[in-house]
């Protein structure tokens, strides 16, 4: 599958190898400063690197005999985990051994610390302030002892984020309600609950220079193409930026294709759709701090599957896809054709409807193409306004605007009636398309046809449609045809393209994505 | 950097084009009939436009005529449809012209080469109807204002349509056919006529419009017989049909029989599917054709005492309705072979079908070979349902 470049890609295999090599190296020395025996120094210069900021927090107390200090940013930690960390170590008895052997050798620390651990606390020892600090930043509190040269991490996040809530932008009538939320760490949670399986693979990196956001790439092991996992942690690690505030920050980043109006990651905020992703064979990238999650490869036809095609019986399942693909198509073309037909082709039109249609156009002042623009702009206008305003105002102003604007615009005699019939039904057709990121390149498309269909009528709109299909052939996600199962045609993976079979007969995984394990499900029944 | 340059160029191709073709829809003169006539060697175009305003549903302005005739001269049809835009207001626009009238002066002439723009000119279609103007020049049958469909030619074309479906003495012959008949040698043209009852004049005026019983109207009149492109003759309404059963052309027709003993008094057959085979049954000695017409009826209407639940008056019943349909048969037959003595009715498309060699020899001089051939008739009328009950209530009555 990625015969198109696969010298170019082993060679970007090569020059990571040797880049993470430099890169360890160079590593260790960054770490720069270690921690001093001196507690009082240590603090000094943590504050220091912090810049004395006021949310940071030093506890002093006395662990085993010595001077201890506790750091944490305050609002990020869970004060009942710290509470429960030192309710632990006060109640055991062997603390009390240990109180001299701090000023021994230092191998002895290990041990103290180990001491020290809880059975549900996660504790890392550190070395340098740099980690010190990384931790601190992260939400975790760090433990320091005078006259010891290791500091202790305890996992303490806490930050008190939305709860899982039901999604926002992808409904469902049935099927789970829960979304994704900010929270990285719940995410995961999310999708690893819906999948129990030894080889759901979770590998964290961190992205970012400044933000370091939390990034997990998450597959399962043995469905999922290595080459493709491989692929994706490749194109993460290359990216060097200040920071990721979105998901959209990364997929800019690692998307096969940058002119193109068509989407080539796809991102939902619903974990079963995720979980249904990663059984096909794709790979999905969590980040942490929005509840919209990747999932590559995407193809053409998984952004006209909605999640609910597959929690309601086949037959109904695979009408609405059927009407989600012709809407597609009057979203696309709605306008152009009309456009066409009623300045190119007019013999196309039943005699009585094109005396009405003329009728109607009696006394509009503008081209129909101008006509139809007008009332797209408008629309465009009015459903922006209506996304960026407070949710109450938004919807009035949407649908009370463009009826309102519409029908003063026909009996002022700007618009025919006939044009805004064509543009609402558009409008509407588009909402259909389940993946919000698809509709909005079919709204860029459209304009496009518009002016094809008026300077060529409906062969302008062919050549477009040739076009658009020779468009759609040449662009691939993360290797995978982006036409496939039509182009290249798997007769196979048809039956979940325009129609769906009953569940029972998806036996298959789709070919081309995982390539290898592809049987979901015995044949025998 | 080379693609973002390319595609603004690209763009401007779309530009370069100039919107080629591109005629917005108030712009055409929308024509729904055309007539043809000729006067002194020139042609006069009648062209009928539609007034979309005065048409339209919604925002219909009752005041105005639906329609508007346009009449130019010219030597040829082209030149007499370009000087109509001297007058139209808007540019003609053909393809959704529904009925070509010719005059019958220009049918007695000869029509053909009046043809010749309307089958080469890719903006006429070619499933509009042709009728034939009896008794008057065409453009006086465009100019009448008609009730209820308030485009004349829609009028026109839907009164063709249904009167051709449902009672058959009519033909509803659309341009293509038209050309193929005039181009076949094994048959010869023909065309329904169409009627103007009343005063021409009196019909161009709104008044036609606003009773309930116009005084002018339309009314298609028996079918035209062409030899080549000539007008020869018409057919009665006899005639008619028997020629419409030849060719096959009855979906559905009545025939009024007389009630078995009473002869004054009728019932009607309503045919619900004929079906018409014509057959050549032996070249020797001498070629003999045949007509068969096989149809299913209903009984529609009695009008007399006759006990139906008897097989036997049903019988009796389809001999007379076969008896009857024959004869118009035969009148259509006898019109073609002594009247006109031409082949009209398609038995030489018969005849080459099924004797290509002997066909060849005669092709050129059918219609004298025509005249003389023996043609049989034989018509089976199947009587199925009598409608919602058997015997009429006239029965029941008493004397």
């Amino acid at each position: 599958m990625f015969r198109k470049r696969p010298n170019k890609k082993l060679n970007n295999d090569q020059a990571q190898l040797t880049q993470e090599n430099s890169t360890a190296q160079a590593e260790l020395a960054q770490q720069g400063e270690a921690f001093t025996p001196e507690l009082l120094e240590n603090l000094r210069r943590i504050k220091e690197i912090l810049g004395g900021s006021s949310d940071l927090v030093m506890t002093d107390f006395i662990l085993g005999g010595h001077e201890a200090a506790l750091l944490y940013m305050d609002g990020m930690v869970d004060k009942v985990a710290i509470n429960h960390f030192f309710e632990h170590i006060n109640r055991t008895p062997e603390m009390m051994k240990y109180s001299n052997f701090l000023s021994q050798e230092e191998e002895g620390t290990a041990d103290f610390f180990k001491l020290l651990s809880t059975p549900v606390n996660r504790l890392d020892e550190i070395r340098f302030f740099r980690e010190a600090i990384r931790a601190i930043l992260a939400g975790n509190a760090v433990l320091l002892v005078n006259s010891v040269t290791h500091g202790l991490v305890i996992d303490s996040k806490g930050h008190k984020g939305r709860a899982v809530t039901e999604s926002s932008t992808e409904n469902v009538v049935r099927g789970p309600k829960e979304a994704f939320n900010e929270n990285g760490l719940i995410n995961t949670t999310l999708i690893r609950r819906k999948i129990k399986d030894p080889r759901l693979r979770v590998e964290r990196k961190v992205i970012g220079n400044v933000t370091q956001t939390s990034v997990a790439v998450i597959h399962i092991h043995g469905i999922a193409n290595d080459k493709l996992v491989k692929e994706v942690h490749a194109r993460l690690d290359k990216i060097d930026i200040d920071g990721i505030l979105e998901s959209n920050y990364i997929e800019e980043f690692i998307q096969d294709e940058v002119y193109t109006p068509f989407p080539t990651v796809f991102n939902t905020e619903r974990p079963d759709v995720v979980a249904a992703a990663l059984l096909e064979g794709r790979i999905a990238i969590v980040i942490d701090g929005t509840p919209f999650v990747l999932l590559v490869p995407a193809l053409f036809t998984h952004f006209f599957q909605a999640a609910e095609d597959y929690y309601q019986r086949w037959d109904i399942a695979t009408l609405l896809r059927l009407l989600r693909i012709s809407a597609f198509f009057i979203s696309m073309l709605g306008p152009a054709v009309y456009i066409a037909v009623i300045n190119f082709h007019q013999e196309m039109l039943p005699t009585p409807l094109l005396i009405s249609l003329a009728a109607q156009r009696e006394g509009v002042p503008f081209p129909a193409i101008v006509e139809a623009l007008i009332m797209e702009v408008t629309l465009e206008i009015l459903r922006e306004a209506g996304l960026r305003l407070p949710k109450a105002i938004g919807q009035t102003v949407s649908i009370v605007g463009a009826l309102v604007i519409g029908q003063a615009a026909v009996e002022a005699g700007i618009i025919s009636a006939a044009m805004v019939i064509v543009v609402a039904i558009t409008a509407i057709s588009n909402f259909i398309l389940p993946a919000y990121n698809m509709g909005i390149s079919i709204r860029i498309i459209r304009f496009v046809f518009m002016f094809l269909a008026g300077t060529f009528g409906l062969y302008g709109i062919a050549a477009g449609l040739f076009a658009l299909a020779l468009h759609l052939c040449s662009i691939r996600s993360f290797g995978i045809p982006y036409m496939d199962p039509l182009a290249p045609f798997v007769p196979d993976d048809m039956k979940d393209t325009f129609w769906r079979k009953p569940i029972f007969r998806l036996i298959t995984r789709p070919r081309l994505i995982s390539q290898k394990n592809n049987q979901r499900q015995s044949k025998s029944k | 950097m080379k693609r973002i340059v390319l595609l603004p160029l690209c763009a401007l191709v779309l530009f370069l084009a100039g919107c080629w073709n591109n005629r917005e829809l108030e712009t055409l003169g929308i024509a729904v009939a055309m007539g043809i006539d000729k006067i002194d060697h020139e042609y006069v175009v009648t062209v009928q436009l539609v007034n979309p305003s005065a048409v339209s549903a919604r925002q219909s302005d009752t005041s105005r005529a639906p329609i508007v005739t346009y009449q130019e001269k010219g030597k040829t049809i082209f030149e007499a449809i370009r000087r109509v835009t001297k007058v139209a207001p808007r540019k003609t626009y053909y393809p959704h012209l529904k009925i070509l009238v010719i005059g019958e002066e220009l049918a007695k002439d000869g029509f053909a080469e009046a043809l010749d723009l309307l089958s080469r000119d890719p903006e006429f279609r070619n499933d509009f109807y042709v009728v034939v103007a009896k008794d008057h020049p065409a453009d006086d049958v465009l100019n009448v204002l008609v009730p209820v469909e308030k485009i004349a030619a829609q009028n026109m074309f839907t009164k063709l349509q249904t009167s051709a479906d449902v009672f058959a003495p009519t033909l509803a012959l659309t341009f293509g056919e038209l050309i193929k008949d005039l181009t076949s040698h094994g048959k010869h043209a023909v065309i329904t006529g169409i009627q103007l009852t009343g005063d021409a004049k009196e019909g161009e005026k709104m008044e036609n419009l606003q009773t309930s019983n116009p005084k002018v109207r339309l009314k298609y009149t028996g079918i035209a017989v062409f030899k080549d492109d000539k007008l020869k003759g018409w057919l009665n309404e006899k005639e008619s049909k028997g020629y419409n059963y030849i060719v096959d052309n009855v979906k559905s027709t009545i025939v009024a029989v007389p009630c078995i003993d009473d002869k004054k008094r009728f019932l009607s057959v309503e045919l619900i599917d004929a079906d018409t085979k014509l057959k050549l049954n032996t070249m020797k000695p001498k070629p003999e054709m045949s007509v068969t017409v096989k149809a299913d009826a209903n009984i529609a209407e009695v009008g007399c005492a006759i006990d139906l639940t008897k097989q036997a008056t049903v019988d009796q019943i389809e001999e007379l309705a076969e008896k009857d349909i024959n004869a118009k048969i035969r009148s259509a037959i006898k019109a073609a072979q002594d009247e006109f003595k031409f082949d009209f009715l398609g038995f030489g498309e018969v005849m080459h079908r099924a004797e290509p060699g002997y066909w060849k020899k005669v092709e050129k001089k059918w219609d004298k070979e025509f005249v003389d051939i023996t043609i049989k008739s034989k018509v089976t009328v199947d009587i199925e349902k009598l409608g919602k009950r058997s015997n009429s209530f006239i029965n029941e009555m008493g004397d």
